[in-house]
Order: C-alpha cells, then sequence, then structure tokens
C-alpha cells in the first residue's frame, strides 16, 4: 500500500490519544496484528461519525464481525439501533470486560432503567425499571436478561 | 457444606486445555529450543562476509521470488489465575509456525500472463490465539485480488462478569468461581475482493466474505424455575456476504459512478441446554436437580433434607431440564449507487443511496423446561413447559427489515482562500417483526409430582378422574397462543454546512452548524389466546366465558397497541483551525458544541462539547514529537437525571529513528472517564448513608434508595521501546508498556469489588534477531505479561496472574 509506516503505528503517530486504548487489560487485537484500524475506520473519510465504515447493509462496522449482536431481532433493545454499540462499549479497549463503559454492570442498566414509564427522563417513556434486590443473588442483570441486545422470543430478553 | 460449582462443563473447557498444555510442555520444552537450536547447528558457519542473502530464484526467469518462513514456538511460563491468562493472553507452550511471507513478482510482464505480482504473508499458525493469512496480486491493467483469512480464539473467564456473588452464609453455599457466561469460541473470518480492470473506464469487481464463529459457552436465563439454570451454550453461526459492482469513470475519470449489491446471509444455529455440571442435587429418588446459580436460603429455611448434603426438599424450586433451538435465517440484499466527481470546476462532490431489504425467518423453534415453580400466580406450580411455533416448521415468527441510507456532500472553492461545504446525511431503518409462540403448562404440585397434560381419554367429565391435570381455580391457562407484532423505526436527518478560511497561508479557520433530527418510533400490539382444559375450565380469563364442545374454554381479549413516539432536535456549532506557524510544526484545534431539545435515554447528552487538539512538532525528518487533548463533556442535567460525564485525554509522544542503528519511541497518556446519574434501586441490605429516591414512582416500582451512579476510570499509560543494531547481522528490540488505574464506581451491593477498575497490567518485551547464515536468522524474544488489581477478590477466585512466554525460532529466507 506504499504506506510510510505500518498499522498500527503510522495512526498512533497521530492518534496518540487512541493508542493507550489497545493496551488495556480488554482491548480488540490491534497490536496483536490480528486487526488492522482500517478494519474499522476509512482514513480517507467517511460519512460516518470517526469515519467508521459501515456494514454492507449500513449497520455498524462492528457487526461484520459481531452478527449474533445485531440481529435483527423480532424483540430489538432500542437502544443498540438508535445510539450505537459504543453507547455501551469502548470498542478500543477498556479496563472493564467486554469492553463495557461501566465495571459493574448492574449500574449500566440501571442509569437508564430508573423510574416508571411516563416520566420527563426518557423523551418517550420506556424503559421501565427494575425491581431486582441489588442485595440479593440476582446481582449482574444479565443473568436473567442474557439475551440483552436482542431476542426472538420475549421482548424482556431473558431468552 | 460445598457443592462444586458448574464442575462439568468447566472442566470440559479446562480439561481440554489442560490435556493441551501437559502435552506441549512436555513435548515442546524439548521441542521448541531444539527445533530453532537443531536449525541453527545445521547451518552453515559464515563469516560476516557471508552475510548477503543468495540471488533470489528467478523460475523461468520470469519472477524474482522471495521467501520466507518462521519455525519455533512458545515456552511459557505462568503463576495465579489461568482463567485470566486465557482471558488476557492465551499464549501457551508450543511449536509454531510464526509466520511465513511470499512476494513472487514478474521481471517481464508480456511473459507472465497470469500475474504479475502476488505477495502472502501469515502468521500465528500452530496455536497462537490469533492467526492471519493475507493475499494480494495483481495483473497489470487487467485484475487485482485481495484475499485474508484470520482465526481467533476467544477465551473469556473474568470471573466477576455476570456473577451472582453469592453470600457465604447461603445454605448450602455454592460459590460461583467462574463467569456464568465463560466462553471459548472461535471466530474464523475470511473473504476474497477480484477486481477486473481497476483503471479502466469501466471496472468491476465481486467479493465474497464469511464470518463464522462456533464453540461452547455458559449463559443462563431465568427459566420458569426462578433459579437462573447454568446453561450451556453452543455458538455456532455465519455470515456470508457476497458482493459485486461496478465502476464507471468518466471526464478523465475525474467523476465515478459506482453500483455495488450485497447479499447478506446470516444462518443462526446456536442451540442451549441445561448444564449437566449444574445437576449436582437429587431427589430423595434420586432423579438430579439443579439449584441454578442463585442458591439462597437461610439455614433456618433451607431446600436441602435435614442431614443430607445435596437431597433436595421436593416443594423447593428447581430445574430438571432445560433445552432451546432457535434457528433463524437472514437474508438481506442491499443496493448501492455511489459517485464522486471532480468534473466541475473548484467543486467537488459526492453522494450515495443505498437500499436494503430482507427478513429474518424463524422456524424449527422448540424450548422445553422440566421443573418445578410455585409461581406466585398459580396454587399450582408449573411442571413442564412446551414453547414451540405454528404449523409442521414450528414457525416462530418472520422479521422483514429495510434500511435507507442516502448522503451527499459537496465542497465549493468559491475564492483562492474561501471554500464552502455542505453534507447531507439521511438514515432510516424500520423492522415489523410478527412473532406466534406457543405455550403448553403442565402443572403439578412440588418437584417430584407432575400432572397429565389433558385429554378427554385421561380425563372424561365430569373431570375427577385421577389422571386429569392438576388444576385449581386459580390456576393459569394451559395453552397460550400469541400473536405479537412489533414496529421499531428511526429516521435520522443531519445537514452540515461549514465555511472555511485561510487569512493566511499556513492558517484554516472553519465554522460551522449542523442540525440533526431523529425520530423513532417503537409500536407493539400483542393478543394472547389462552385455552383453559378442564378441570375448573371457567377460571381466570374464561370464568365468565362458554364452554368448547370438549369442555374447554378459549379466551382472547382485545388488544391495544402500545406506542412510543420520540423527536429529538439537535443544533451544532462547529469551530475548526489549522496551522503551521512554522515548517516543523503543525496544530489541528477542532471544537463541536451540541444542544437537543430532548434526549432518548437518561444517559443520551442534551448537551455536549468536544474539544480536540492534535499537534506535531518534527524538527528533523526522522524526528517526531506529538502531543493530544481531547476533551468529551457531555450532560443531561435534568431534574431527577443529573447525567454528567466527561472523557479527557491527555497524550504525548516522541518517535526517533535518526538511522538503521537505533530507534526510540515514548508514549505518555493520562485519561479520564467520568460519569455521574441519579439511580434508583432496590436492597434489602442497603450500605450506610444510602439516600432515599425522589423520582416520581421509584417508591411505587420498588426502587426506594437513590444512587449516584459514580463512575471515575483516571488511566496512566506510559511506553517505551527501543530499537538496536549494534553490527548489520544483530538486532535488537526492548520495550515496556503499563496501563495503570485507580478507578472506583459505585457500590450497590456490598460484596462487590472494583476488579479491573483498579488493575496494573504491564507489558514488557525484548526481541533480539541474529543473522547466522545468509538467510538464516536466529530469534529470541521474551514477553511479559503482568495483571495485577488493587482491590479487594471478592467472592470468588483471584484473578491477579503474571507469566512469562519466551518465543525462540528460526527464520529462513529463500
Amino acid at each position: 500500500m506504499l504506506l510510510k509506516l505500518a498499522q498500527p503505528a503510522l495512526c498512533y503517530s497521530c492518534h496518540k490519544d487512541v493508542k493507550p486504548a489497545f493496551s488495556r487489560p480488554f482491548h480488540h487485537k490491534v497490536n496483536e496484528g490480528l486487526m488492522q484500524c482500517t478494519d474499522c475506520h476509512d482514513p480517507h473519510g467517511t460519512f460516518q461519525k470517526s469515519m467508521t465504515k459501515s456494514a454492507a447493509q449500513d449497520d455498524a462496522v462492528c457487526i461484520k464481525c459481531h452478527q449474533e449482536n445485531a440481529g435483527p431481532f423480532i424483540y430489538e433493545h432500542p437502544v443498540v439501533k438508535t445510539e450505537g454499540c459504543t453507547f455501551c462499549h469502548s470498542p478500543h479497549g477498556s479496563a472493564n470486560p467486554r469492553l463495557l463503559a461501566r465495571n459493574n454492570l448492574n449500574q449500566l442498566c440501571l442509569q437508564c432503567h430508573t423510574g416508571l414509564k411516563g416520566t420527563q427522563f426518557t423523551a418517550g417513556g420506556p424503559p421501565t425499571s427494575p425491581v431486582h434486590d441489588q442485595a440479593m443473588q440476582y446481582t449482574s442483570c444479565i443473568i436473567c436478561h442474557s439475551q440483552i441486545h436482542g431476542s426472538n422470543v420475549v421482548d424482556t430478553f431473558i431468552r | 457444606m460445598k457443592a462444586e460449582p458448574m464442575m462439568t462443563y468447566i472442566s470440559l473447557i479446562q480439561r481440554s486445555q489442560a490435556g493441551f498444555n501437559a502435552w506441549t510442555l512436555g513435548r515442546a520444552m524439548q521441542l521448541v529450543p531444539a527445533l530453532a537450536l537443531g536449525i541453527a547447528m545445521n547451518m552453515p558457519i559464515v563469516t560476516s562476509a557471508q552475510n548477503a542473502p543468495e540471488a533470489p530464484k528467478k523460475p523461468g526467469h520470469s519472477y524474482i521470488t522471495h521467501e520466507s518462513i518462521e519455525l519455533g514456538g512458545h515456552m511459557v511460563d505462568r503463576s495465579g489465575s489461568l482463567a485470566m491468562w486465557d482471558t488476557l493472553v492465551n499464549v501457551h507452550t508450543g511449536p509454531r509456525i510464526l509466520s511465513h511471507s511470499l512476494s513472487v513478482h514478474s521481471t517481464n510482464s508480456r511473459k507472465t500472463p497470469f500475474f504479475d505480482s502476488l505477495t502472502t504473508n501469515s502468521f500465528g499458525y500452530g496455536g497462537d490465539p490469533y492467526a492471519a493469512t493475507i493475499l494480494r496480486m495483481h495483473k497489470g491493467k487487467a485484475y487485482k485480488l485481495d484475499a485474508d483469512f484470520r482465526r481467533n480464539r476467544q477465551y473469556f473467564d473474568y470471573d466477576l462478569f455476570a456473577n451472582s456473588l453469592v453470600p457465604d452464609n447461603a445454605v448450602p453455599f455454592v460459590p460461583i468461581l467462574h463467569s456464568p457466561h465463560l466462553f471459548n469460541t472461535v471466530r474464523m473470518s475470511g473473504g476474497v475482493n477480484l477486481t477486473v480492470f481497476p483503471i479502466s473506464k469501466l471496472s468491476a469487481r465481486a467479493g465474497f466474505w464469511r464470518t463464522g464463529v462456533e464453540g461452547p459457552s455458559f449463559s443462563s436465563n431465568v427459566s420458569k424455575s426462578n433459579t437462573n439454570p447454568l446453561l450451556d451454550q453452543w455458538w455456532r453461526y455465519s455470515d456470508d456476504i457476497y458482493s459485486g459492482g461496478v465502476d464507471w469513470k468518466l471526464f478523465h475519470k475525474k467523476t465515478v459512478f459506482s453500483y455495488d449489491q450485497f447479499v447478506t446471509s446470516y444462518k443462526q444455529d446456536t442451540t442451549w441446554k441445561l448444564d449437566p455440571g449444574q445437576l449436582s442435587f437429587q431427589l430423595a429418588n434420586g432423579t438430579p436437580v439443579s439449584q441454578g446459580l442463585n442458591i439462597f436460603t437461610t439455614a433456618a429455611n433451607t431446600c436441602l433434607v435435614a442431614g443430607t448434603v445435596n437431597t433436595i426438599v421436593p416443594s423447593c424450586n428447581g430445574t430438571l431440564s432445560y433445552h432451546r433451538n432457535e434457528p433463524g435465517r437472514t437474508l438481506l440484499p442491499t443496493e448501492q449507487f455511489r459517485f464522486t466527481s471532480a468534473s466541475i470546476p473548484h467543486v467537488t462532490m459526492n453522494g450515495r443511496v443505498l437500499y436494503s431489504s430482507g427478513s429474518l425467518e424463524l422456524n424449527h423453534y422448540d424450548e422445553g423446561y422440566a421443573g418445578w415453580s410455585d409461581s406466585t400466580i398459580n396454587t399450582s406450580g408449573r411442571n413442564i413447559i412446551r414453547y414451540s411455533g405454528v404449523g409442521p416448521n414450528s414457525h416462530l415468527g418472520s422479521l422483514p427489515r429495510i434500511n435507507v441510507s442516502a448522503d451527499y456532500g459537496v465542497t465549493i472553492q468559491i475564492a483562492p482562500r474561501v471554500e464552502i461545504s455542505d453534507v447531507f446525511d439521511f438514515r432510516s431503518f424500520r423492522d415489523n417483526g410478527v412473532t406466534q409462540p406457543h405455550q403448553e403448562t403442565q402443572f403439578g404440585t412440588s418437584l417430584a409430582y407432575t400432572s397429565n397434560f389433558f385429554s378427554t381419554a385421561l380425563c372424561p367429565p365430569p373431570y375427577t378422574a385421577s389422571t386429569c391435570p392438576l388444576h385449581t381455580t386459580k390456576t393459569a391457562a394451559d395453552i397460550t397462543q400469541a400473536h405479537r407484532q412489533e414496529y421499531f423505526a428511526q429516521t435520522a436527518r443531519s445537514n452540515t454546512f461549514i465555511a472555511a478560511f485561510s487569512p493566511i497561508e499556513k492558517l484554516k479557520l472553519s465554522l460551522g452548524y449542523r442540525y440533526r433530527s431523529r425520530s423513532i418510533i417503537k409500536t407493539l400490539q400483542s393478543t394472547t389466546t389462552s385455552t383453559f382444559t378442564p378441570p375448573f375450565a371457567n377460571r381466570g380469563n374464561c370464568a365468565t366465558q362458554p364452554l368448547n364442545s370438549d369442555g374447554t374454554c378459549t379466551f382472547t381479549p382485545k388488544s391495544t397497541p402500545a406506542i412510543e413516539n420520540n423527536e429529538i432536535h439537535e443544533h451544532w456549532g462547529l469551530f475548526g483551525m489549522a496551522a503551521q506557524p512554522v515548517h516543523e510544526l503543525s496544530l489541528k484545534l477542532n471544537v463541536e458544541a451540541m444542544y437537543a431539545d430532548e434526549a432518548y435515554t437518561r444517559m443520551s447528552p442534551r448537551q455536549l462539547q468536544r474539544y480536540i487538539l492534535r499537534t506535531i512538532y518534527k524538527p528533523q525528518p526522522w524526528m517526531n514529537f506529538s502531543g493530544v487533548v481531547n476533551i468529551l463533556e457531555s450532560r443531561d442535567n435534568v431534574q431527577y437525571v443529573h447525567h454528567l460525564a466527561h472523557s479527557r485525554d491527555f497524550a504525548l509522544g516522541a518517535s526517533i529513528e535518526p538511522n538503521d542503528r537505533w530507534s526510540l519511541d515514548m508514549s505518555y497518556a493520562y485519561d479520564n472517564d467520568s460519569s455521574h446519574t441519579d439511580l434508583c434501586y432496590s436492597s434489602t441490605d442497603p450500605l450506610p448513608g444510602t439516600g432515599n429516591c425522589q423520582i416520581p414512582g421509584s417508591v411505587a416500582n420498588a426502587q426506594p434508595f437513590l444512587g449516584n451512579g459514580y463512575y471515575n476510570y483516571p488511566s496512566n499509560f506510559g511506553s517505551v521501546s527501543a530499537m538496536f543494531a549494534p553490527v548489520k547481522r544483530i538486532r535488537m528490540h526492548a520495550g515496556y508498556s503499563i496501563t495503570s488505574s485507580d478507578g472506583t464506581s459505585e457500590v450497590l451491593n456490598r460484596r462487590q469489588v472494583q476488579g479491573s477498575l483498579q488493575s496494573k497490567y504491564q507489558l514488557p518485551f525484548f526481541e533480539a534477531a541474529f543473522d547466522i547464515a545468509p538467510g538464516w536468522t536466529w530469534k529470541a524474544g521474551w514477553n511479559y505479561y503482568g495483571y495485577g488489581e488493587g482491590s479487594a477478590v471478592g467472592p470468588t477466585l483471584p484473578r491477579d496472574v503474571h507469566g512469562n512466554a519466551f518465543t525462540l525460532s528460526v527464520r529462513h529466507e529463500f
């Protein structure tokens, strides 16, 4: 490709703020050589934020590898489609498992799932809030809501 | 008393790996050095004068061929958590094909009809977690072909993830020592792209890309037993993308029209079943029972039969079996038209229109549960539940989906130093899914008793036979047939206008405005027909309904659609500056500020500011200093939400490479991600100082306690690497990087620990390469991986791990 440097070193030479993410405990395997920056970004420009590419059907580029989380599902977790994967995940790397934006998954869930339908904190109403006891053994939301990206069976994503 | 948690499946995964290690450690400790040194010992002894590589081969005098292969292996010495080693590193002892490369270049293209150039590079085969091969080839103006293949093993067992943190006063106490969502899957992806006549006026291309994932993992669900059984999930899905397209270049190739067709075929064949290791309890008659991940009773209210260690009282909830097969087939054809043009003087344009219409089809749906749950809506608990679709193919549902996108961008140079640009972007999707799940339930009184499903043969009038289903006047419906239609759509439009001005030659300023709107619609219409069988068929919703001829009763309620409609309007101000005050120094500054009149979620910002400053100072061509400040501030700071978040990154770097003898690269970065959001939750054991939630509806919704959703992740990153080649035949490369974090987040459960949020991850390394003969290089490498947490371990296994991975190899070029 006649590049002055190989990836990712060429990209890191300007994007010093991005380089640390790929040395965090959980990260996409760019330094290891499995992935390249250009797998997700087009340095010459796209119509997407951060010059990210799109999947074939114009979904987020993430689903090129993570199709299982993209659906389409009969019951979509709406934010996956409307706010995007990066609403809950740090795509380059994270201190938190599964590249999550929080170390406590329940906190991530509760930040949206607080309050009741019809109040003013969300534009439209839902989500409603969970009632599960945070002190008891049901501490992890995804123990029950294991199909959190979407489900074809139930709208509560428990199966 | 302790029971062995999740024994079978964990054992299955780790036994196979342990077996692999046992074989490799013994064999490879001999094989790896022997392989590397043995090959080296057989090399001719050379002097430095012999160091020049052999002349490349020229098969048929038409090609110049270079090939190299690196053989060797790893020796790994690890201490600490094997689960975390495999999660973070997953490198193990054993021989490897560390790399291979081949390049073939034509010396006379008239004599090489098939290709002028072919290059391929591979690494990681033989057992490394990541392996890849890349192939590039072309033939003059005729074609170019790119292909690649990647394989990676994904092992994940961060034991705090999805862990129920079972308290140690549970009876029986069954700690969860591995993540209930552990997985050990392999992802393989690869594809090929062929372009014919790539630089002609009319060129065509075709491609294929496939991703496949397969392997075991744990999963869980709530089932109907309220015990969250651990499941074995066997991942199996594939995604095939076929593509074809043409480019038509006009007006001296300054305008290009492109058409593409993509067909995406996604096959989902993942299955779930109860983990056999979960059947660690039994009924008195010996029937195995799973008590799930959430065993938590007290000594005064135990499910154990007195005097036993694993015999369950049959009136306790439990799971006897579970399985789910839900194959899905998705076909998504997509058409795309694009153009770019620079044919009009001072005007550049590009645009795109995309239309994708496809559907998901769900057939052969099969799900079954056996166990017992004293569900509060029944006086009889549920024993057996069968789920299916309708019709001969057990059709669960289908989901048509349409994506439409259109983009247009234009830049006009209206004066030598003034240009304006406008970008319009339209994106929309709509899903319209319909499902028809069918459910049949058999009721009972305990884990040890299951009544029959109704039939007139087993339960004739007056429905008092002992073989009749076990019903009371409050028992739920025996059969439900639902029809659910969910519509979900978003339409987003944005327009960005920017005016740029260069007051002096080395300075460019830009000012812009962006408007973005989103419309999100979600509707759900659901109707469930319930069938109540004798005895007591006139119960529940059928209490006043007429009976059918067979004594059953059917009730179909009227349904009312639930509709959500959201409109969000955003206004953005944009500012940019690019300056080069001196030849060696360049600066770029971008500032964005956004205001939105509404937020779709509580964490979606209503106000946002982003500041990005990038600077590069290059006093010599071989010396580069750079710095970045990247700050994002976002807020949804309204009553009852108070969401405040920021991400502040500061990074510095230096790269010095004066000659081939040595180079130095250094980086330092401080990042801080922090947020705060009011949240409410339920707890029977709130921590001291927990406030009362005042958010409307929170108490009624059993969320009486107020949390602040605090999350703070300050992280320091430093890295240094140096290359040193004292003589031409010897090269050394050493480095060190560390990521250190001392973050904190709000604790909602007193058994919760911060885990990896307070951790240090260190990665020093050293590599040496010695040219021992023309075309032969002996290489040695050392990598250290150190992961340590600063917080308490929590009610699970320690996660700290560190280890050395030594790599010895010989590389041969020919």
